[in-house]
């Protein structure tokens, strides 16, 4: 059987002057009807210009020069723009990564749903009203007779992602293009998105071409996988085959770094030295009243949390979005007032200081941020960027380069990065700096807020073996924010479980992971993607290691 | 329209009153920290500058009593709409601004409207093809005339269409002792205003064409028009439906503070083409001292633009379902 879509050794140029001729080069992909298949890959590799070129959506400044798409028997490579709009929406639909800002914000979602009705074919009101209550029913929305009057921001991250889903299957496409769907999404809320796209594919007999970046997805969806790596297709076949025995080494690499849900080592906590301890930290955000009517309702963003760090010990803090763990975060660092309770930090209690106390205690505690290309002035240099704080804090110019020396190596970078920009520098090396930035003062305590959220799988396994190596040497406690139940389990000798503000469950990682006590942190812990390729994994790796058990 | 939007905009309305209240109260104290006695500048005008007189004046005007007492005083009329009398006209303010005012909003909301109806629709066609032959032109010349003084402007007017071609009037605001009438009468005034509306009109042009322009390249690179495009919308209907209206938005804002000009920022213009308008009228107010008619110039130009303060707003509760009690713009 001819399959669906059918894309032939396409290349698509970069403009001149990129690190590389080709944002694709020689790519080849099927995509039987009915099947699933996700392109994997991290960032640049170009599993994103794959799925545009497909759609026909590729911008003037990256041309196709070479290859064939064909899609049921029809090809797509050099079709005319109007023709095209024939394509997009009754034979291909596609979703995106930003529910969000991928709604128009001025329309209602019925409004928008009724455009995608509208633009092929002229059904009558009616009918229209009809099959937008017939999709927004598909996709398990709420009230689906009401919700067509809703606009965008009065939705949640699931169900905008719900509404655009309706959107591209409101005509029957044969193929459905998925770029990225999840990953703004929180792991609970990804996991009813992912079950959504499993029944549709079902009931519809859709294809599915997925592109992701996360092995624990494709564990969960792929029939077959495609692993992309810098513009080439470097390994594709059945996703058994790939996720548990690939031949790439890059696919193999890939894979290997994507953390374990288990704890590599039981730490013993030390519990003689506690070097931070939180008592009774309350935080509220008052409702703004308007002039007329009622006052909005305050929102505890951190509720009565009590938790302690002790020396050398990493403790995660793990909620999704909205649980208030980056509030605590900013509380801890001295960027946010708490309402009440205390923030103890050698027998000192922070939230009671005045500022200009605080302002002497900076160096005890630092942070590292989430994003890389915003959290370091991209005017100043790396000398400048890290040696800042000491030399404000009274360490004398040559004092603080000499140390600065001595970072730069500690977290892998040559010491000739100095007198270098912020963008010269990755993603995981602008992180890199931002720890020097950190460590430079001596802190007591790291925060580390999200430190490897926004980067790839690969860099991400970098950075935390770094970390865990600087916390081993310097002995550094550290309070590490994440959203990511895997990464917590990897870096974390504790965890604490947020959720609305509160504190649901803490404990030993390994204990919390075997045994968690409260529902919050069952369902989380459950909606992690991959979790039964995951532990096919480790029964493998133990059958390996103990080949006489097996046999 | 939902009860939150209405709430927004009453609340809107009640601190527009506030501002207001503030900006007269600001008005009159700032003026009367200036240097400069209008009893005496009146007195020396009609030539006795004996103290009597100089105190008759002061008790007819109040200027005799505190300060305070003079601003309550102000703000007790204006609350009744009197505006008071000129001091030295010794007519009613209400009645000179009056006599002014039309010439001003004639000139400014031509070149308003003007400015509105080319600009816009200029700068989205720059966006169609950025950096296109289009674009480059129109963005060229705009820049020029941004950057050309108003008053240079109006003079390259006056000499290139006034002197040399002799097809419009270069001064005032209808040809003086024609006695007119009707439709011969319009096409008169019509004639006076081509060139000093269009001078002002040119400038605002420049702008509403290089905001339209970024709004509309920002909106165009937004993910929903993205989205517009993957269900196969038409192109036409997504720059109706989608781009036009989200690109309108910073539009109004700066339509607002423009609007918010219609009654002071058109004093060079005015001057240029000898236009009988309020901008002079505050000018010579100012020289003179006339303290009480220059609060009323400040006044009413005031409360124009708290008027489309408002206005703005309620236009973006129509267009944005986003605004709604308590959340800002």
């Amino acid at each position: 059987m001819t399959p669906l879509l059918d894309i032939r050794d396409l290349s698509v140029a970069l403009p001149r002057g990129s690190d590389r001729r080709y944002a694709v080069e020689n790519a080849v992909l099927t995509i039987a009807r009915g099947e699933t298949v996700c392109v994997v890959g991290e960032s640049g590799s170009g599993k994103s210009v794959l799925a545009q070129a497909t759609m026909g959506l590729l911008p003037e400044t990256l041309p196709i020069t070479g290859g064939t798409i064909t899609f049921d028997g029809q090809r797509l490579s050099g079709l005319s723009e109007s023709r095209y709009r024939q394509i997009r929406g009754p034979q291909i639909g596609m979703i995106f990564q930003e529910p969000m800002t991928s709604l128009n914000p001025v329309l209602t979602i019925g409004a928008q749903i009724d455009g995608a009705l509208t633009a092929h074919g002229s059904r009558s009101r009616a009918e229209r009203g009809a099959r937008r209550r017939e999709l927004l029913e598909l996709m398990r929305l709420p009230n689906p007779s009401q919700i067509g009057d809703r606009y965008v921001h009065e939705l949640s991250g699931g169900q905008r992602q719900r509404v655009m889903i309706a959107m591209a299957l409101a005509n029957n496409p044969k193929l459905l293009i998925a770029d990225e769907p999840t990953t703004a999404l929180d792991v609970t809320t990804q996991k009813e998105i992912l079950r959504l796209l499993a029944t549709l594919r079902k009931e519809l007999n859709l294809a599915v071409l997925f592109i992701t970046h996360d092995f624990g997805v494709v564990a969960e969806i792929a029939d077959r996988v495609v692993v992309m790596s810098k513009g080439h297709v470097v390994e594709q076949g059945d996703a058994g085959k790939i996720l548990h025995s690939p031949r790439d080494p890059y696919t193999r690499r890939l894979i290997d770094a994507v953390p374990r849900l288990a704890p590599p080592i039981a730490a013993v906590r030390s519990n003689s030295d506690t070097v931070l301890e939180i008592k009774g930290l309350t935080k509220t955000y008052k409702g703004r009243s308007s002039l007329f009517g009622a006052r909005r309702a305050d929102v505890k963003a951190v509720d009565d949390v009590e938790l302690s760090v002790a020396r050398g010990e990493v403790v995660a803090v793990v909620g999704e979005s909205g649980s208030g763990k980056s509030t605590l975060a900013q509380i801890v660092s001295g960027l946010l007032k708490a309402d009440d309770g205390s923030v103890w930090l050698h027998g000192q209690d922070l939230a009671q200081v005045s500022r200009r106390q605080r302002r002497r205690l900076a160096p005890h505690i630092q942070m590292v941020f989430q994003d890389p290309f915003s959290s370091l002035n991209p005017r100043h240099d790396i000398e400048r960027i890290i040696t800042e704080a000491p030399i404000a804090h009274g360490v004398s110019a040559a004092k603080a380069r000499s140390d600065m020396q001595r970072l730069l190596k500690l977290v892998g970078l040559d010491t000739n990065a100095a007198k270098r920009y912020p963008h010269a520098f990755s993603g995981g090396q602008r992180q890199r700096i931002g720890l020097a930035r950190a460590l430079i003062l001596k802190p007591d305590l790291l925060i580390a807020d999200e430190p490897v959220s926004a980067l790839d799988v690969s860099v991400q396994q970098q950075v935390l073996e770094l970390l865990a190596d600087i916390r081993r040497e310097l002995g550094l406690s550290i309070l590490f924010i994440t959203h990511d139940l895997r990464v917590a389990a990897t870096v974390a000798d504790r965890i604490a479980v947020m959720r609305q503000g509160r504190i649901v469950e803490q404990g030993s990682t390994a204990g919390l992971l075997r045994a968690p006590a409260s529902d919050y942190t069952k369902a989380l812990l459950d909606a992690v993607p991959g979790l039964q390729w995951e532990q096919n994994r480790s029964e493998l790796a133990t059958a390996e290691r103990q080949p006489s058990k097996v046999n | 329209m939902s009860s939150g939007r209405i709430q927004f905009l009453l609340g809107r309305l009640l601190k527009s009153i506030l501002v207001l209240l503030a900006v007269v109260v600001l008005n009159f104290t700032i003026l009367r920290l200036a240097p400069g006695d209008p009893a005496l500048i009146l007195a020396g005008e009609q030539g006795a500058a004996d103290a009597a007189f100089v105190d008759q004046i002061r008790k007819d005007f109040g200027l005799d009593r505190s300060v305070p007492e003079q601003l309550a005083v102000y703000i007790k009329s204006l609350a009744t709409f009197d505006l008071g009398l000129s001091f030295r006209e010794r007519r009613p303010i209400a009645t000179i601004i009056g006599e002014r005012l039309p010439a001003t909003l004639i000139l400014t909301l031509t070149a308003f409207a003007l400015s509105l109806l080319i600009g816009i629709p200029l700068g989205a066609l720059a966006a169609r093809r950025p950096h296109g032959m289009v674009d480059v032109a129109l963005t060229t010349v705009s820049t020029a005339f941004f950057a050309m003084p108003l008053f240079w402007t109006g003079l390259l007017a006056i000499i290139f269409f006034s002197v040399w071609l002799n097809w419009l009037p270069s001064y005032g605001m209808m040809t003086v002792g024609a006695p007119l009438s009707g439709l011969a009468a319009f096409l008169d005034l019509v004639k006076h205003l081509a060139l000093p509306a269009s001078t002002l009109a040119l400038f605002y042009i420049s702008i509403y064409l290089r905001i339209t322009r970024a709004a509309v390249l920002d909106v165009m690179g937004s993910d929903y028009v993205r989205t517009a495009r993957a269900i196969g919308l038409p192109p036409t209907r997504i720059w109706r439906e989608h781009i036009l209206r989200n690109a309108l938005l910073p539009v109004i804002t700066f339509a607002s503070l423009q609007a918010g000009h219609l009654i002071g920022g058109s004093i060079v213009i005015e001057t240029v083409f000898a236009w009988p308008g309020i901008g002079r009228l505050a000018f010579d107010a100012l020289l003179q001292r006339d303290y009480n008619l220059l609060l009323s110039v400040f006044f009413v130009s005031s409360v124009v633009v708290m008027a489309f303060n408002f206005l703005a707003d309620a236009l973006y509760v129509l267009v944005d379902p986003r605004i709604e009690a308590g959340a800002s713009a």
